[in-house]
């Protein structure tokens, strides 16, 4: 099962940065994405998939349970889904506001914050 | 009672003394007062004194802080009281409370330049709130001890800085953000992936777990990817060669006060995960990585000071003069004794206080000229003395010359550098200094002493731009002289700084009393 995951983690991988080496700001959303998805994948296997039960502790149980799923891997891809989630939102909108005070979505004709040709001075230290 | 024995491993089983959460005060403190002034934000007059509240608080926490470690070494507090490995420790030692206690007095001064640069509307749109959270973030990340909660701070960080980035939305705001969005989402992103990949070898989060857990660990070719993968995610946040493309291209889009901020303390960020990770984590640099860290060091060095020259916007040339003081603090961390991470905490030290004068500064000049672009700005000396010796004071203090700060940790880095025998780090730090006298110096005949715009004649005056209002520029000036006589105070008498950064770096070399401090909680009771 983790061979088969590390694979489709390897393809959205290998697709996100096929997404991101695109001048379409659009898709480079899209890629980060991709991407941001990719990496709870990867967590999610590296925190080895088993058939386990669940980590519930028993009511009247004391000590130490064996053979239950790794509870951690979760924990941490629900805290990066929600941070990945709000990142998302708001690299969302500030492409939708680039595109619409900008006029492209284009990242190469994204210049306006790059130095313009200067004249120089005969003078110029 | 073999539940009990069971549970006191786990867990503490005496309570948390009040004492103890003063580890906390420097993100506490800020977080509950954003929120307040999220609720009251409307309030638009309040939302100064609530934020100056913040960071004088944060200041004394982490001061306080830094005194108690300084006593009794490393201090730590895991929450919940589960114990580590299982809960999330925060773990300070004296390289974290230095920096949270530097981080916060440079907040609390670029709190205090704000009213004089940000209006009511930007305050209403919670300006002061953004500012306190990305304090959390940055303070946060100084006192955690475990590495996915590092990177939580800083996404908190980065949220916060994209905010602060694009409030007023300019279409240069607009551009400049969308760079800088997209690049450190992608050093995030491949620092959650490192550390995903470390979890999956090790098993644990915790710094100090990791140490032995990493040090027994038979996958050293897997741990070699992983540390490379850790210097390229932070690489992107401190702006290193060749990872540093965002940083020009957004530093100068934002007001200056916001700009400031980001200078100070951001790129700092990403120096001291990589300090903190280098030294606990990898202490050997697990393969090629120190050697690397020399070589990405001594770029950077060179290829700031490049820039610096060729920079004819004021911002942007401030913008590579800090890329440049990034490469010095790496090579520090290249060559990995107790002199030159001495100097690196030193350098943090003075660059976080340096820089984040000179972006005050260059809203002061930029005021006054009615230009941020160098070629329009002159006549600084005959308009006002105190701007110029503010802008000498400081010009000197990055040119690394005495009086000022600059001097001290770059003469012992090139010491460390002598003494280790890298020759070639020597060259490039000499070289990018020089690169930075020239360019810097260059500005500063064309600001400061000539009379007017680049084609002025010699010896004429006209200056075009308007005069500030008294009221305004005392506002503005205050945070200068402070971080003015600061510096010039680091310089004269280095000893104080010296001696901190020399247990920071001690520390830093003997992790036991932090691995003791992070795993003891609780226990010496």
């Amino acid at each position: 099962m983790e061979f088969y995951l590390t694979i489709l983690v390897g393809l959205i991988f290998a697709a996100s940065t096929y997404m991101m080496q695109s001048r379409s700001v659009i898709r480079l959303v899209l890629g980060v994405a991709l991407l941001g998805n990719a990496v709870n994948l990867l967590i999610f296997t590296v925190g080895r998939v088993t058939r386990d039960i669940p980590p519930i502790i028993p009511a009247d149980f004391h000590g130490t349970l064996t053979g239950i799923a790794n509870p951690l891997p979760q924990a941490l891809i629900l805290t990066a889904i929600v941070i990945g989630f709000a990142l998302f939102a708001f690299v969302l909108v500030l492409t939708y506001r680039a595109y619409e005070s900008l006029g492209t979505d284009n990242s190469d004709e994204m210049r306006i914050a790059e130095p313009k040709k200067t004249q120089a001075s005969k003078l110029t230290y | 009672m073999a539940d009990q024995n069971l549970i006191s491993e786990a867990m503490r089983t005496t309570p948390t003394l009040l004492a103890e959460w003063k580890i906390l005060t420097p993100m506490l403190a800020p977080l509950v007062l954003a929120a307040v002034s999220l609720m009251l934000r409307q309030k638009d007059r309040w939302q100064f004194h609530i934020a100056v509240t913040a960071a004088l608080i944060a200041m004394i926490g982490s001061g306080l802080l830094l005194f108690d470690i300084i006593i009794d070494g490393p201090q730590s507090l895991v929450m919940s009281g589960w114990l580590a490995p299982f809960g999330i420790a925060f773990t300070a030692d004296s390289l974290s409370a230095i920096f949270a206690f530097v981080a916060s007095l440079v907040t609390l001064l670029i709190i205090l330049y704000s009213p004089a640069d940000v209006d009511k509307a930007a305050t209403k749109s919670g300006y002061y709130t953004l500012i306190m959270m990305l304090l959390v973030g940055v303070n946060g990340s100084f006192m955690t001890g475990d590495i996915f909660n590092l990177y939580v701070w800083f996404e908190v960080m980065l949220i916060s800085s994209f905010g602060l980035l694009i409030l007023g939305g300019d279409k240069i705001q607009l551009d400049g953000a969308v760079k800088y969005a997209f690049l450190n989402l992608l050093g995030t992103t491949f620092f959650l992936i490192a550390t995903g990949l470390l979890y999956g070898v090790t098993g644990t989060l915790n710094f100090a777990d990791l140490f032995a857990k990493v040090a027994a660990s038979e996958a050293t070719g897997t741990l070699a990817i992983l540390s490379v993968l850790f210097l390229f995610a932070f690489g992107i946040k401190a702006a290193a060669f060749p990872m540093y493309f965002w940083l020009p291209a957004a530093y100068h889009t934002p007001r200056v006060a916001v700009s400031a901020i980001f200078a100070g303390l951001l790129t700092k960020i990403g120096v001291y995960a990589l300090i903190r990770i280098f030294t606990i984590v990898f202490p050997d640099g697990n393969g090629a990585a120190f050697e690397l860290f020399g070589v990405i060091g001594g770029l950077t060095i060179i290829v700031g000071g490049l820039g610096v020259i060729a920079q004819t916007e004021l911002r942007r040339m401030l913008a590579y003069l800090l890329m440049s003081g990034v490469g010095i603090m790496m090579i520090g961390i290249s060559i990995h004794t107790q002199l030159s991470l001495m100097a690196t905490v030193q350098y943090t030290v003075h660059s976080m206080l340096m820089m984040t004068g000179l972006y005050l500064l260059s809203g002061v000049i930029g005021r006054m000229a009615g230009s941020f672009e160098i070629a329009k700005i002159g006549g600084i000396v005959m308009q006002n003395h105190f701007v110029a010796i503010a802008y000498f004071g400081l010009a000197l203090a990055a040119m690394g010359l005495p009086p000022f700060s600059g001097l001290w940790p770059k003469y012992m880095m090139i010491m460390a550098a002598f003494e280790q025998g890298y020759y070639w780090l020597i060259a490039a730090i000499l070289t990018g200094s020089l690169l930075t006298i020239i360019g810097v110096g260059r500005a500063s005949i064309q600001m400061i002493w000539r009379g007017g715009g680049v084609d002025t004649p010699d010896g004429q005056y006209e200056a075009r731009g308007k005069r500030l209002e008294g009221k305004q520029l005392r506002i503005m000036m205050l945070p200068i002289s402070i971080i003015f006589i600061l510096t010039l105070w680091l310089g004269i008498s280095p000893n104080t700084l010296i001696r901190q950064s020399d247990l920071a770096a001690y520390d830093l070399l003997n992790v036991e009393q932090y691995i003791e401090a992070t795993f003891g909680t609780g226990e010496h009771e």
